[in-house]
């Protein structure tokens, strides 16, 4: 299946690119932004598929049973490169952009085209997007660099004005809606929708991680800390077992959906649409200054998580700050 | 796939191709070797997506196939043997039995599919040249290569082929190697120039032999080959235009210093230790039959050491790096060096006294 059946509102991405191909004037960089859970990876994985693929022509969809594309599936291509982190809070260093250097200037196995694909590219430091920017500058024939990245902007200047951008909105929504529903994903799809901003993919991931269960899981602990009936270190120990980025992600969602329904006097637009009433029953017995500033808190922790903290201090102070606010 | 095989005769193909197998690899299928069995001629390839070694050996064969296993085990197993012993290698679904006695090893596989192999279609040219005047051209050249330049197609050798004549060019922007030699078998109306990396030239220096054996070169415009008996080696080119080192070799060095080579190598090794340490420079003081070489470094010390040479120009000051000057001397064949300088401010042109095969190119240093 092509990208562009498989993820349908990249088409127009699809087709723009398919069309520089067909007049010989594709570019050697590309920068694929937008927000997160779009698909910009599973585009350009499927971009170097369909470049390097021995029967697509004009960047058709990758047949998948050539030699070239048995190799990508197995992982062992030597004309395609993906550099990606190796795990959270690590940035891209120059040894690794070095490497890629020395791959894109090698003459290629197949004699086709090279690929390189950077992920996270705005995770490169200022050395990694220095020694890049050379090769950005004086690429060799029949090679092509693909950056993805969530936040371009954290990316220099001088390398985004010598890629070719191509952006990759929040599409619609009822197109979404009915792609969701073609995966057969079962539950609440505008639920997981909303709280995935509109992104597809990341919808999608909340609901086959059942976050949205989760989720109001979250609101019980914080409800029942409140009543006393469980410890604040059984909670932090249950929700770091569920991971705490994402737990903090859930945590700021609800609080701020608190914090709605203490500012507007009509009933407000909240992002956990299915905990209306109790949302708003435990909004009432709390006061806004108290909500804003744990929301701060929270905000904070999140942005801090990358840098080796002891999480679970992180979430006992986040918690008692929950028990003791009025 | 079934086979059977002396355990010396399947160990000797492992050792030569595992130079090229990496230990630290991040994927999997590089650190496995391919084993080819078609008919009793069975081919051990090893990648690691730059360069790539065949070795070809015999074996009793029952069924042939192909598949990838594990080098370093399968190296390892085979090692730890009896002497002389037979092994017998069998696939069965997806596990390659190892039976020797009663000895009995059962290793992973990969499908040979999924190994990356060199595509060698559409050569450019093929030519048959002694490995010992290769391996020459390689040694006395490829100390001047450049080390992680951003001009990337410095970090490699350049061969370039000319009708009865082959030559090797290294540079790193500061001094310049060139080294030639008749090929009576290359035939050619126009040159032909490949940039072979870095990582392919130290393994190369280390499979050819110095001895008159021949070797069968191919060149194609992705790739380089090598075919020597019971081995191919393979390396993918730099993809790149290399500069036009012509330029650079001065013709007009008329004041010529010819000395004996030993005498001078001895006279820059005994300078060079109070060079700075960084920059290593050196100053040259040349006058009628004298070269003076003075080093000074930071902590103010200080060598200077007088040698006999024939020289008739006018007095001449010129400062070089002396790791430059010591390399490219040593490099020199025969007993006396010749260094053709112009003036202060120019190149050296350093060759043999009656041998313009080898020439060398240092550029001066300011002090």
């Amino acid at each position: 299946m092509s990208v562009t059946e498989a993820l349908p509102w990249q088409a127009e991405q699809w087709c723009r690119l398919a069309e520089s191909q067909e007049a010989g004037r594709f570019p050697h960089s590309l920068l694929l932004t937008g927000p997160g859970g779009v698909g910009k990876r599973q585009f350009a994985l499927a971009l170097a598929h369909s470049l390097l693929c021995d029967a697509s022509r004009e960047l058709e969809e990758a047949c998948g049973t050539c030699p070239q594309c048995r190799l990508i599936k197995a992982g062992s291509h030597p004309d395609l490169m993906v550099l990606a982190l190796e795990e959270k809070g690590t940035t891209i260093t120059v040894d690794s952009i070095r490497e890629l250097i020395g791959f894109y200037f090698l003459a290629s196995h197949y004699r086709g085209w090279k690929v390189a694909v950077v992920e996270n590219a705005d995770r490169m430091n200022v050395n990694a997007a220095n020694a890049l920017l050379k090769i950005l500058e004086e690429p060799p024939a029949k090679a092509v660099i693909v950056l993805v990245t969530d936040h371009s902007s954290a990316l220099p200047a001088t390398i985004r004005s010598r890629c070719m951008r191509v952006d990759f909105p929040i599409p619609q929504e009822g197109l979404v809606v009915d792609w969701l529903a073609e995966q057969n994903e079962k539950g609440d799809i505008k639920q997981a929708l909303a709280l995935a901003m509109g992104a597809p993919l990341l919808a999608q991931e909340y609901m086959e991680d059942s976050c949205l269960e989760e989720r109001m899981g979250l609101v019980n602990d914080l409800r029942a800390i409140k009543n006393k009936k469980t410890s604040v270190c059984n909670v932090a120990k249950s929700w770091m077992d569920l991971g705490s980025a994402k737990v903090l992600k859930w945590y700021a969602t609800i609080l701020s959906d608190l914090t709605r329904y203490k500012v507007s006097s009509t009933p407000p637009h909240i992002d956990n649409q299915d905990m209306k009433p109790v949302l708003q029953e435990i909004s009432a017995k709390l006061s806004l200054a108290a909500l804003l500033e744990l929301y701060r808190s929270v905000t904070t922790a999140r942005r801090e998580l990358n840098r080796n903290l002891n999480e679970q201090l992180l979430l006992e102070s986040l918690l008692v700050q929950w028990k003791r606010i009025r | 796939m079934k086979f059977s095989i002396q355990r010396e005769e399947i160990l000797k193909p492992l050792s030569l191709v595992s130079g090229v197998v990496e230990k630290r690899q991040t994927l999997p299928i590089l650190s496995n070797v391919l084993v080819d069995l078609n008919e009793d001629t069975m081919r051990i390839v090893a990648t690691d997506l730059e360069m790539e070694v065949i070795a070809r050996c015999k074996a009793d064969y029952s069924v042939p196939g192909k598949i990838t296993v594990p080098m370093r085990k399968l190296q390892d197993t085979c090692k730890t043997l009896p002497e002389e012993s037979l092994v017998q290698f069998e696939l069965k679904e997806d596990r390659a039995i190892l039976k020797s006695g009663k000895t009995r090893f059962t290793l992973t596989t990969l499908p040979a599919d999924d190994f990356p192999v060199i595509s060698t279609k559409e050569p450019l040219y093929e030519f048959e040249i002694s490995q010992g005047v290769l391996k020459n051209l390689v040694e006395k050249t490829s100390f001047a290569m450049a080390v992680q330049d951003v001009r990337f197609y410095l970090n490699g050798l350049l061969l370039e082929l000319e009708d009865k004549s082959i030559k090797c060019v290294a540079t790193d922007g500061h001094r310049l190697a060139l080294c030639s030699a008749e090929a009576p078998n290359i035939h050619l109306d126009e040159k032909i120039q490949a940039i072979i990396p870095r990582k392919a030239v130290a393994e190369l220096t280390r499979l050819l032999d110095s001895a008159e054996k021949s070797v069968k070169v191919t060149l194609g415009e992705n790739f380089l080959r090598l075919d020597f008996d019971g081995l191919e080696f393979t390396t993918k080119l730099i993809d790149g235009k290399y500069p036009n080192y012509q330029g650079v070799i001065p013709t007009q060095g008329n004041n010529i210093v010819t000395a004996e080579k030993d005498s001078i190598r001895q006279c820059l090794i005994r300078t060079s230790i109070l060079s700075n340490e960084k920059y290593r420079g050196i100053r040259l003081d040349i006058e009628q039959g004298v070269l003076n070489a003075v080093a000074n470094n930071p902590e103010q010390e200080e060598a200077i050491d007088e040698i006999v040479v024939e020289y008739n120009g006018e007095p001449l000051t010129i400062g070089f790096n002396v790791n430059y000057l010591l390399e490219a001397v040593t490099a020199v064949p025969g007993d006396e060096v010749k260094i053709a300088l112009s003036d202060s401010n120019g190149s050296a042109l350093i060759t043999a006294h009656n041998d313009s095969n080898c020439c060398y190119v240092v550029m001066p240093m300011r002090l």
